[in-house]
């Protein structure tokens, strides 16, 4: 009967050279990638390279790193989503500067009568949160989704720091984010 | 849940937009994996983020190629920034900006007789150039100097009027009084279609000297090429057939040495968003409301 090791041995044993639990580790940070970026609707035919640059990612810092994180699992899945930031990051400012589409990955991608209509719901929501949000916030949402910035833009733009701008931005949405719950619209699964 | 530190939120944001460099990065994400607080409030962040881009219509990609900033331009917008406000802080609360500032708009005509029927004071007027307005066998009869700058002055006569609540015209124009040099961007959003930046058009400059102004153009315009002294019409923005109703959103602000950014150059998807663009940017903006024929 095989025996059941915790990560953080599988980690010590992977560090010392064991293959096989190198190996195991790979694979668990295969799957929790490709769950955690099927659940961000990352689309099918970038999943996999994703996921392959997270595991990368994940192997790497296992190589430098003596001590296990304490949750790696959790520690996978946000190296995920760092990954997944990368990529977006990549796409925006390659489509403002060759293309004039927005990247496939974010545009809308509601089907059938049903979810158009949920989806127009969501959107009447969105534009009466975003009206309801002090001027500074709506004019950073503003230069950030409709007028295609980046932070640091914005931040050369409005005479701030990109500090000052991510924290408005956080600010922004965070506030959205309520405002949308309070109508019944959970971001994480709304169309 | 709990509140957490505007540092964090810094973070949390720079995170979500790939905009944090290691060793940050790898120290966030082991406590984003360690902190369930934390992790639960950059779900969220993510989760709003990508709700809002899915629904934004993104009017940025419209750019030109090149039109964003390289980063020496940066540098040079940022110096101008600086200079610019330094200007503006010279002039107090700029109230001069915003006090010597009129807007009307006007409706204007697909055609001169279009136009001459909204103004009977020019009714029975036939200048050389308007053929239209000349039955057969008839002559000119006006003077076109005089015709041009009495269409003018009666153009400007809008600027004295109370601004209608909604205006029924399948042509506009954008009449101006202004008291110093401003840059004007003016942005039309139908009911029905995209929305459009109608001024500045591409390339050019939107800063108007001090004066009265008619934009696009003064309707009436008089030439004298070697043909014969004469008039010719300009007629004024169009109204997108189908539109429905529009918001004509027009933004002033004293002039600066900038000029406009790129952001500033493209119509977003509706006009409150807009305004604020246009207010981050130090723009008083107005509203008119067009009815399609």
């Amino acid at each position: 009967m095989e025996s059941l090791r915790s990560s953080a041995e599988e980690w010590r044993a992977a560090r010392g050279g064991d293959a096989e639990a190198r190996g195991r580790l790979a694979r668990l940070a295969l799957d929790t990638a490709r769950r955690e970026l099927a659940r961000r609707r990352v689309a099918a035919s970038d999943l996999e390279d994703l996921a392959q640059e997270a595991v990368m990612a994940f192997l790497a810092f296992l190589d430098e790193r003596a001590e296990a994180p304490r949750e790696i699992g959790g520690f996978v899945k946000w190296r995920a989503l760092g990954v997944l930031s990368d990529q977006r990051k990549r796409l925006r400012v390659r489509s403002m500067e060759h293309s004039t589409e927005a990247p496939a990955e974010l545009a809308s991608g509601a089907a059938g009568p049903g979810a158009s209509a949920r989806a127009a719901e969501v959107r009447a929501a969105l534009e009466a949160c975003r009206e309801r949000l002090r001027p500074e916030s709506r004019a950073v949402l503003a230069l950030r989704y409709e007028g295609g910035l980046e932070a640091e833009e914005i931040a050369l733009r409005l005479g701030v720091t990109r500090n000052a701008i991510h924290v408005r931005t956080f600010r922004a949405l965070a506030a959205l984010r309520a405002c949308l719950e309070r109508r019944g619209i959970d971001p994480e699964d709304a169309p | 849940m709990t509140p957490i530190s505007e540092t964090d939120q810094a973070l949390a944001a720079a995170f979500v937009d790939g905009d944090l460099a290691e060793p940050e990065r790898t120290v966030f994400e082991l406590r984003l994996a360690a902190e369930p607080e934390l992790a639960a409030h950059v779900e969220g962040l993510f989760a709003t983020d990508e709700l809002v881009r899915r629904h934004a219509r993104r009017t940025g990609a419209a750019l030109p190629r090149g039109a964003r900033l390289r980063p020496f331009v940066l540098v040079l917008a940022a110096a101008a920034v600086v200079v610019a406000v330094l200007a503006i802080a010279s002039l107090l609360d700029d109230a001069p900006a915003r006090a010597s500032v009129q807007v009307a708009l006007r409706p204007s005509g697909e055609s001169a007789a279009e136009w001459i029927a909204l103004e009977p004071a020019l009714g029975g007027l036939r200048p050389p150039g308007l053929d239209e307005l000349r039955g057969p066998g008839e002559s000119a009869d006006a003077d076109p100097r005089a015709f041009v700058d009495a269409a003018r002055r009666l153009e400007l006569r809008a600027l004295d009027r109370p601004a209608a609540a909604e205006t029924t015209a399948a042509f506009y124009s954008i009449a101006l009084r202004l008291e110093a040099p401003c840059d004007v961007v003016i942005a039309a959003f139908p009911e029905r279609g995209p929305p459009q930046l109608v001024w500045p058009a591409a390339g050019a400059s939107a800063r108007l000297e001090a004066g009265e102004h008619v934009l696009p153009s003064p309707s009436f315009h008089y030439v004298d090429d070697g043909r014969g002294p004469r008039v010719e019409y300009q007629r004024g923005f169009l109204v997108p057939l189908g539109s429905g109703r529009v918001v004509v959103l027009v933004g002033t602000r004293a002039a600066r040495a900038e000029g406009l950014h790129a952001s500033q150059r493209v119509a977003l998807e509706s006009p409150s968003a807009q305004a604020s663009l246009l207010a981050a940017a130090g723009f008083e903006t107005r509203q008119y409301v067009l009815r399609e024929p």
